[in-house]
């Protein structure tokens, strides 16, 4: 009798085995197979002690049996922490200490002849006069105890999946852990002597009943189908990765957890922001303002002004809606800030600009048609032209933004702005322009060339003063290239500059043209700053600041 | 009147189509049986079986439940084979490689299901028979697996080192096919069953390599190393035809050393001609895929010669 249920426990125990190992690489597989073929070798090696005439091959067979009694439960842990998701366990460094018991437990059976530290008397155990039990050492229920300890780690990580929200992963524990139960109570009656067996343990034949569990696992809840083991790696990938900063915070506004993105947001790094509290990384100096007029948004700046974030807060409760504490969403939104400005110095261009321009051509014409006269004329010209410029700079503009996308070649500086001085002398002789060129082997972006013809440009064509006169000078370190333009012309209006300062425009203050907001935008997009000043005792000193780029290889 | 007359002629003519529907399914059912035969690789179960029956002939062994244990051994392992080779499967045998696709779930849980019934009866046959049908199991999973992690070691997998990867293919299946019926019985292993082993291993070498004569393409581009890619196809006829006639030679020694009775010689020399014939086409005709077949039916004459020359 049972030895037809022990030859049962081999087939399906093999069967099982060999459905979980078709499904490699799936988590879990090969712990499963492997414990299922340590169960079929425990049941085989039963069959054979069971077959066996002679005493010296009943005991070979028992001591054989360790071998499948002893991998059985590491296969097992192992099953579980890859299956559950905890596969970082699942290496050398962690097996080999749990494999030192299963290891010596079968290095004694199989020299049981020179102790007793598994069996007192092995004959007594197969005379039948006592089960193995009876007649255990102490080895045998160190080995028993950890086989329970093992158990016992393997269930806690399935317990969580068994009130999973996922149906499927509800089941599959479900079957798994009716799978570990079966054997571990029907060895645990066997080792209180609670089962008839004569001796026999039982353990391997409830096997066959998690074979058949773990068949279920496998084909009514798509055990290695569908697995629970990416979820607790997706959603550290998601926090960690995602583009947005998010940080989560206590109640007491402690800092403790952070991505990477909220890390260079708040230029600080993980280790040091977690576990302080938010308003020391908030409010150390790194943002300036904070600006919640527009709608819900929180909008905050870096004080560097080369950032600026959108923030959203979202509360965390536990499930008795309680809070618990805060999610902070960083949303980087610097460049669509610049996009909205650039949008709308362009909207002003076109809205206003232009429309008076066209008025004026429009009323000089019907003026020329009644009165005929070449100041009229002149003056329609004159429009036409300015027209003409906007358009000019409109495709400055362009470029500059298509520069954005592609890549900008470095130039020599010293040839870019001799060629620009060299034009607008010729173009304004009665303006006198001195230029100081610095190293003659700097490079800078190409994009710049709009950047310094524009700065020269206003320099020269709005110097009013009797002696117009142009200084320009470069200087750099090792990094940057400084370029000086000083004119002695009436100054920039200071509406002009608050608006390229606040980065936006009203309906009612807005700058006059295009230039600045191109020599601005153009700089910005090629990491540059510039600064505007005012000169002793008229006049404007624009400073540029860019980084030098590397030579340009000989192609 | 007449319309009727013609009428009733042409019922004549005109063939039952529910018999001709009838007549069709039976012709059909045949064909239907021996397509899942050959494609699911059960085939190859029956002829193992056939061939421990033939080792029991031999040897006088009494009858035991080594056939079948052989049978489902071979068809797990071939329907496993088949599984994983389906998609390099689909420019040889495009049909086999339809069938294996549209039935893998059904073909790996029956190849399990054998193999686990295989293991069951070799348990109750013993020790010996139940690790002899354990270790084709280990060989599939060690010749399919990389089974050494780094190839920086000079190993890859056992498939791609020159005749071990037929040799092992051939010893595991010759063993199998000998020692497991005798396992069984608990009969002694004499010389007659070394022979026999010796028969099987080159019989199934042969077959392997003549296989591997229509991968040549494929494994030079995988890098595995078989007979036809590093010899060529004219010197590995010689390769083949050498190995055939020392199977030959085998069996005459051991008919001289009384080994073996006539008749038995003449039963399994039968299943030399086959080889020989089949080593000598090789390269000189296109149906490469039909050169194997036909290797894997060379043993029948032995099957049919044996019982008659026996009784």
């Amino acid at each position: 009798m049972m030895n037809g249920v022990l030859l049962g426990t081999i087939a399906i125990g093999v069967t099982g085995g060999l459905l979980a190992w078709r499904e490699r690489p799936e988590p879990g597989s090969v712990p499963l197979a492997v414990m299922l073929a340590a169960q079929c070798l425990w049941s085989a090696t039963l069959v054979f002690k069971l077959q066996a005439t002679t005493f010296g091959a009943k005991i070979f067979w028992l001591n054989m049996s360790w071998i499948g009694v002893a991998v059985i439960p590491v296969a097992w842990l192992l099953f579980s922490l890859e299956y559950s998701g905890y596969t970082k366990y699942v290496r050398f460094r962690y097996i080999a200490p749990i494999s030192i018991v299963p290891t010596i437990t079968i290095g004694l059976a199989l020299t049981y002849q020179y102790h007793d530290l598994i069996y007192l008397s092995e004959q007594l155990v197969e005379s039948g006069a006592v089960s193995t039990p009876q007649a255990a050492g102490i080895w045998y229920w160190v080995s028993g105890a950890y086989t329970y300890l093992l158990g016992i780690a393997g269930i806690i990580p399935l317990l969580g999946l068994v009130r999973s929200d996922v149906q499927a992963f509800q089941g599959q524990s479900s079957a798994i852990l009716v799978g570990l139960l079966v054997p571990w109570v029907t060895n645990a009656l066997y080792l209180m002597e609670a089962m008839p067996t004569n001796g026999v343990d039982p353990t391997p034949v409830a096997f066959s009943i998690s074979g058949i569990a773990y068949l279920g696992a496998v084909t009514r809840f798509q055990l290695f189908k569908t697995n629970p083991s990416p979820k607790r790696y997706a959603r550290h990938l998601v926090f960690d990765q995602m583009q947005e900063g998010a940080l989560v915070l206590d109640n007491n506004d402690y800092i403790v957890g952070m991505n990477d993105s909220a890390a260079h947001a708040l230029n600080t790094t993980r280790t040091e922001a977690l576990g302080s509290p938010a308003d020391a990384n908030f409010s150390s100096n790194l943002f300036h303002s904070h600006d919640t007029s527009k709608s819900d948004q929180t909008i905050i700046h870096t004080t560097d002004g080369n950032r600026s974030y959108d923030i959203s807060m979202t509360r965390i409760t536990d499930f008795r809606n309680r809070t618990i504490g805060r999610v902070i969403t960083l949303h980087e939104i610097t460049e669509y800030l610049q996009q909205q400005q650039q949008l709308e110095v362009l909207n002003r261009v076109f809205r206003h600009n232009i429309r008076n321009k066209t008025q004026v051509i429009v009323g000089n014409a019907d003026q020329i048609e009644t009165n005929d006269t070449v100041d009229q004329v002149e003056k329609v010209i004159g429009s036409a032209m300015e027209i003409e410029a906007i358009g000019q700079k409109m495709r400055e503009v362009i470029d500059v933004f298509e520069q954005r996308r592609t890549h900008s070649n470095p130039l020599k500086l010293h040839n870019l702005l001799d060629e620009i001085i060299t034009a607008t002398r010729e173009n304004h002789p009665a303006v006198s322009i001195e230029y100081e060129p610095g190293s003659d082997e700097l490079y800078v972006p190409e994009m710049l060339e709009v950047v310094f013809s524009n700065v020269i440009e206003n320099a020269v064509i709005h110097n009013t003063h009797p002696e117009p006169h142009v200084r320009i000078e470069v200087s750099a370190d090792d990094k940057t290239a400084q370029i000086t333009t000083k004119d002695n012309g009436p100054g920039i209006d200071d509406q002009e500059l608050l608006v390229l300062e606040r980065d936006t425009e009203t309906p009612l203050e807005h700058g006059s043209g295009l230039g600045l907001s191109v020599i601005a935008w153009a700089t910005d997009i090629a990491d540059g700053e510039v600064t505007f000043e005012a000169n002793e005792p008229t006049g404007t000193i624009v400073t540029v600041n860019v980084p030098i780029q590397s030579t340009p290889t000989q192609e | 009147m007449k319309n009727e007359q013609e009428t009733q002629s042409n019922v004549h003519e005109q063939p039952n189509p529910q018999i001709e529907q009838l007549l069709n399914r039976l012709l059909r059912q045949p064909q239907r049986v021996w397509r899942v035969l050959e494609y699911s690789s059960a085939y190859m179960g029956l002829i193992a079986a056939a061939e421990v029956i033939s080792v029991m002939l031999v040897l006088s062994l009494p009858q035991s439940t080594a056939p079948l244990v052989a049978g489902l051994v071979t068809f797990t392992i071939y329907a496993n084979d088949r599984l994983t080779d389906v998609d390099s499967d689909e420019l040889v045998n495009t049909a086999r490689s339809e069938f294996v696709r549209q039935h893998r779930q059904e073909l790996y849980i029956l190849a399990a299901m054998s193999y686990g019934l295989a293991l069951t009866l070799a348990a109750l046959g013993g020790p010996l028979a139940f690790g002899l049908s354990v270790i084709p199991g280990c060989l599939w999973v060690l010749y399919a697996v990389d089974w050494v992690p780094n190839p920086t070691l000079g190993f890859g997998r056992l498939k791609e080192i020159l005749f071990l990867n037929s040799a092992l293919v051939a010893a595991a299946w010759a063993a199998t096919i000998v020692f497991l019926p005798i396992a069984v019985t608990e009969a002694p292993i004499d010389s007659a069953s070394v022979v026999l082993f010796l028969y099987f291993f080159f019989g199934t070498f042969i077959g392997a390599e003549v296989s591997n004569v229509r991968d040549v393409v494929g494994d030079r581009a995988i890098g595995v190393a078989t007979v036809p890619v590093v010899f060529g196809i004219h010197r590995t006829r010689y390769i083949l035809q050498a190995l055939n006639l020392l199977n030959l030679a085998i069996l005459l020694v051991a008919l001289s050393s009384s080994i073996f009775s006539l008749s038995a010689l003449v039963a399994l020399a039968t299943g030399l001609v086959g080889p020989a014939v089949v080593i000598w086409l090789l390269g000189r005709v296109q149906n490469e895929r039909g050169l194997s077949l036909a290797l894997e039916y060379s043993r029948i004459p032995v099957l049919i010669t044996l019982p008659i020359l026996s009784f």
